[in-house]
């Protein structure tokens, strides 16, 4: 349930004289919440879209490159607002405990200043150095301050410094930047800023993983690295369920990106390439996956790690492109019966996305395979009518369950 | 909030304007100290997110022939020596280690090797300028330009101006 809506419920709970207090506010911790937090509010997110256009307005300026400034003077100039803003938002944090805005627009002028002088010297040498240096700044102010658009600038700066440079070399410095923007999440309990962080953290995985595959002409992209991506998917499911502030914030994602992950999978022509290139049991991307899916069990996710598990084995020991018909129909019908679940759950629980999300991952199911035919025009009938068996079972089902209780 | 949080905070600030400083003297060293030798060049015009338009400064020694019973990778340092031939320097010869007591040499970096011949980048390819500018220097130097450099004992080279037959453009 979106946090709003339940610290609204519960207040009027209060009101009402439904529960007292002291119960509502127990309740409302369990979410990270409190009756007394202000309302939402569109100030901040306004306020923090304003100050992304300002230090965008910023990099233009910079890079209008105005021969009439002379170079030094916009240098001083850049040095000194980079002073400014960053020394009035500490004033403000010391006195008020607010300048998280001036210190946000300070990073911006720090960045600002650092592409300043690799245009005034004509650095044409390692671009991504730049961008390594702005990340790094920014990372003592950020675990000092706390602040969540600081963070969330490191975090974007590094993320853009990590795929510019894996190119070259494997990104090795990025833990640094995942753990200071994962910390500030989980220290001001922002769900917004420990989902970019997670999802950072999947494609910084993904990267290194790639630099696993390398050969003589840089990182390599493997059918292996999809068995990974599947393991860390079920790692990703065990965490979304825990904290609770982290769950309420992010755990409507989860349906969302299975159904999106999953989804490829559903292809005959996804299967045949998989199978056909997945490595044996000596793939890196399987022996990455087994770990994340050990992970996910200890996290709470057993049963679903060990069919990951088994799954991914059997592909890379015994998998070849005859089966992969059988395995999309299998991907197929996963899909279904997941996509119930969640209409079920979002029905039940008054959860408005997760029924969406679940009907409109059957919907996109029924036109794509409508529209590929799979197994062909009477293959394709088939999968339809188990489709639909399937469905009217679990609605049968569902019934009589809802009946006896 | 205390006393020790707010100088660790104020330190954190110093630490950007230092890395700043310090990026400034990195960036201008080789033009207090370094020898000037003009290079043939061929310019194009992309644009940088970040720093805007500029010139891209092709030039023919960012190809060097592989060096012999070397191993090159992408990312190494390398070191061309350079030699002078009329108004121009050119390159005479490629080694991976840095050359000890020997003259002028240029220190760069492997982008990729392919075809038999090392791709090296010297962090002197690059010339911002105005949108028009560069545009003004991309046309003028079409056929062809030179660019001045400043090169500091260590080899690592700072762009001094780009010039079309002996016109210059402002640094």
């Amino acid at each position: 349930m979106r946090k709003t809506l339940l610290r609204r419920e519960t207040r009027r709970w209060v009101d009402e004289g439904l529960v007292e207090p002291s119960q509502a506010e127990r309740i409302l911790n369990r979410y990270g919440l409190s009756l007394n937090d202000a309302g939402p509010s569109a100030l901040g997110l306004l306020s923090g879209l304003a100050g992304l256009f300002a230090g965008l307005a910023l990099l233009l300026l910079v890079s209008a490159n105005w021969e009439q400034l002379p170079r030094l003077a916009r240098f001083a100039g850049l040095v000194t607002l980079t002073a400014v803003l960053n020394g009035w938002g500490v004033l403000r944090l010391a006195r008020a405990g607010t300048g998280g805005g001036l210190l946000f627009l300070g990073g911006f002028a720090y960045g600002a200043s650092i592409m300043l002088t690799g245009q005034i010297y004509h650095l044409g040498e390692h671009f991504p150095n730049g961008l390594l240096l702005w990340a790094l700044g920014l990372v003592p102010l950020t675990l000092l301050s706390g602040g969540r658009l600081l963070a969330l600038q490191g975090l974007a700066v590094a993320v853009a410094w990590m795929l510019l440079e894996y190119r070259f070399a494997a990104p090795w410095l990025m833990p640094l930047f995942l753990a200071v923007a994962l910390w500030v999440a989980w220290r001001r309990r922002v769900a917004g800023l420990a989902l970019a962080a997670m999802a950072a953290t999947a494609l910084w995985l993904n990267l290194m993983l790639a630099w696993v595959y390398a050969t003589d002409f840089g990182p390599q992209v493997q059918e292996g690295m999809i068995s990974f991506n599947l393991g860390l998917l079920v790692l990703a499911g065990a965490l979304a369920a825990r904290p609770s502030w982290w769950h309420a914030g992010a755990g409507d994602w989860m349906p969302r990106l299975t159904v999106l992950a999953i989804l490829p999978f559903t292809f005959v022509d996804g299967w045949e390439h998989y199978l056909a290139y997945a490595w044996t049991w000596l793939d890196p991307g399987l022996w990455a996956a087994l770990v994340a899916l050990l992970a996910a069990a200890v996290l709470g996710r057993p049963l679903v790690a060990l069919a990951v598990a088994v799954l991914l084995i059997a592909v890379h020991t015994g998998g070849v492109p005859d089966q992969a018909l059988v395995w999309a129909v299998a991907a197929n019908l996963l899909l279904l019966l997941l996509a119930m679940h969640w209409m079920r759950r979002g029905l039940q629980e008054s959860e408005g996305g997760l029924y969406v999300t679940g009907l409109v991952a059957i919907l996109t199911l029924a036109l794509l395979r409508y529209l590929d035919l799979i197994g062909g025009y009477l293959g394709a009938a088939g999968l339809f009518l188990g489709m639909a068996a399937l469905l009217f079972v679990a609605g049968r089902h569902w019934r009589r369950r809802e009946t006896r209780s | 909030m205390s006393r020790r949080r707010l100088a660790a905070l104020v330190a954190a600030v110093l630490l950007q304007l230092t890395v700043l400083g310090g990026l400034f003297v990195y960036s201008q060293y080789p033009l207090w100290v370094g020898t000037e030798v003009r290079l043939a060049t061929v310019p194009v015009d992309p644009r940088d997110l970040f720093r805007g338009q500029y010139v891209r400064l092709n030039y023919a020694l960012s190809r060097q022939p592989l060096p012999e019973m070397e191993l090159p990778r992408a990312g190494d340092p390398v070191f061309v020596r350079l030699q002078r031939d009329g108004a121009l320097w050119r390159a005479d010869g490629v080694r991976l280690r840095e050359p000890q007591g020997e003259r002028l040499y240029l220190r760069g970096t492997i982008d990729r090797v392919s075809g038999g011949e090392l791709h090296i980048r010297y962090g002197i390819e690059a010339w911002f300028a105005a949108p028009e500018e560069a545009l003004r220097l991309e046309r003028e130097l079409a056929e062809g330009g030179v660019a001045r450099v400043r090169i500091a004992p260590d080899g690592r080279a700072a762009l001094v101006a780009v010039e079309a037959g002996g016109g210059e453009s402002a640094p």
